[in-house]
């Protein structure tokens, strides 16, 4: 029960910095994608099944909010979050790496995947120019918040498993 | 609860179940729109408080960092300004005769001035669009203030946007750079009328697209583009942005341009929202096109079921007109949905030169969903 309401309350937070604070601290003109980082945090963390419901109510946050019908976003998050969570076996707690490359190859797909979606389908085809203004910035920029963020996110994480021992016991 | 204890639910299950529920959402929210937006407004209500909680707390301290550093350039600037304040005070006398005497002429010639008395009310932008790729902002006024769907943003003197969603205390904008947004405008001088499409990739460099204009018509880099009177979303008269480096289309029919806007869209702070709406007719579920609900008034056929009391002004109208183009003979419309996105397209060009896109199609469909996106490319 903590872990849901202390997960919860991240991705609202980090969706309303992400709509907010990040606002004024752009760069490239972009915004880092704070919910992938968590999304895909957790998935690392905690397996396929949690990924795909942090990814899932992160998505769906999004589509309430800036997308006219339900679905897509929640989608894609989901399916980042599952597909994270296979790489659980390989994670240990201060691997570095793995999480810094995972947030690179995860940001990438996810923005290829909504150019495809919601540009290419309207015959909007120079992806160059579409990789170099949004998605390499905000891989950048990702990945660069990703190396504070995550580590924040590793603590919460261990945090609530010693909870959550301490609870048993 | 503990994930990990449900041991008896594999994970590949709830992925498949939810994504089920995410196709079943996605079809519902897009067929029943109308119902979806109580959801959104109860999400909303909860969180734009937060946000523009937080907002307020970005600004003041980036205010403070801002003021800290502009403080020395500003007093400079200051002693500069004064001096030509001193100037212009001067000239603006010389103007407001100039006014008296334009109004005067107006009065004789029966023009009135239309768009000086439009209803107003400010708002400060609390939240834009979380994705990168689109550009969508929430203002923190809504209902209460009379917003409505349709509704025109000003910011700089110049057209910031349309309002796509109003909620209670908030509304989403879509902003002119969107790449969703298509407005039907015209270029002053020229009477030409055009199509002002967004594109969040080319406004990295500063501009936006104009296409379809009339070959014919010869542009001068810096002219004005306005909003068109053929519009039924966005009026007349709005400054959009400058027109430049306009050229001759591959198909040899139009030609097309930049238009680098007024509004500074980096720096969107406070809006100005026109709460007068375009569209004034009635609107019914059961009419087909907006043609439909003119001649009705006039016929006066007692109201059906009450289905249209929950659906927003003006969106009735025209999804009628995107469905039902074939059977609306006149020329202009036809061109608003035979036109294609795509400007080497020699066939759908010739109806160009009217130029009466009908930006509606992009303004019902915020487009998130990928058939909406498909149906799209097809009807501009």
């Amino acid at each position: 029960m903590k872990r849901c309401i202390t997960i919860g309350i991240i991705i609202v937070v980090c969706f309303l910095c992400q709509s907010t604070l990040f606002q004024y601290i752009k760069l490239g003109g972009v915004v880092p994608n704070l919910l992938l980082i968590v999304t895909m945090s957790f998935g690392l963390m905690r397996g396929r099944r949690e990924g795909l419901l942090v990814g899932f109510f992160s998505g769906l946050l999004i589509d309430i909010f800036f997308g006219s019908a339900l679905g897509p976003y929640a989608f894609i998050y989901m399916t980042m979050g599952y597909a994270n969570g296979f790489f659980h076996r390989i994670y240990y707690v201060e691997d570095v790496l793995l999480p810094m490359s995972m947030i690179a190859i995860n940001d990438f797909i996810y923005n290829v995947i909504i150019y495809f979606l919601f540009f290419m389908l309207q015959n909007k085809l120079h992806f160059s120019q579409y990789l170099w203004q949004i998605i390499l910035p905000e891989m950048i920029y990702t990945i660069f918040i990703t190396l504070f963020f995550y580590k924040l996110l590793v603590r919460i994480n261990l945090r609530l498993k010693r909870v959550k021992e301490a609870d048993n016991i | 609860m503990n994930f990990h204890d449900r041991k008896v639910i594999p994970p590949k299950y709830i992925y498949l179940f939810l994504t089920v529920v995410c196709i079943i959402l996605l079809l519902l929210s897009v067929i029943f729109e109308s119902r979806f937006s109580a959801l959104k407004s109860i999400t909303g209500a909860l969180i734009t408080p937060m946000q523009s909680g937080v907002n307020a707390v970005g600004s003041t301290v980036h205010s403070g960092v801002v003021d800290r550093r502009e403080k020395k350039a500003l007093i400079a600037e200051n002693k500069e300004l004064t001096e030509k304040l001193e100037e212009y005070s001067a000239k603006a006398k010389q103007y407001e005769q100039q006014q008296y005497e334009l109004k005067r002429l107006e009065k004789l010639l029966d023009l009135q001035d239309k768009y000086s008395d439009y209803k107003t009310v400010g708002a400060n932008v609390i939240a834009t669009d979380s994705t990168n790729w689109f550009y969508t902002f929430i203002i923190d006024k809504g209902t209460e203030s009379g917003v409505k769907v349709g509704c025109n943003i000003l910011a700089d003197g110049g057209l910031a946007g349309i309002v796509t969603e109003v909620g209670n205390g908030y509304s989403k904008v879509r902003s002119i750079i969107d790449d969703n947004s298509k407005i039907s405008a015209t270029i002053s001088g020229s009477d030409s009328l055009c199509t002002i499409s967004g594109d969040i990739s080319s406004m990295k460099n500063g501009f936006i697209h104009v296409n379809y204009i009339n070959k014919a018509d010869v542009i001068d880099d810096g002219a004005e583009i306005i909003t068109s009177h053929v519009s039924n979303k966005y009026l007349p008269g709005l400054l959009i942005g400058y027109v430049s480096d306009v050229a001759m289309d591959s198909n040899n029919l139009t030609q097309s341009g930049r238009c680098i806007p007024v509004v500074d869209f980096t720096n969107l702070h406070e809006v100005l929202i026109i709460l007068d709406l375009k569209t004034t007719y009635k609107t019914n579920t059961n009419n087909k096109n907006i043609y439909d609900s003119i001649n009705r008034e006039d016929i006066q056929v007692p109201e059906e079921d009450g289905d249209s009391d929950s659906i927003p002004d003006g969106s009735t109208g025209d999804n009628g007109t995107v469905s039902n183009d074939n059977t609306v003979p006149d020329d202009t419309d036809e061109a608003t949905d035979s036109n294609d996105n795509n400007d080497s397209n020699n066939e759908n060009s010739n109806d160009n030169p009217t130029g009466n896109i009908d930006e509606a199609d992009s303004t019902d469909n915020n487009d998130t969903s990928p058939q909406n996106n498909e149906n799209d490319g097809e009807q501009q």
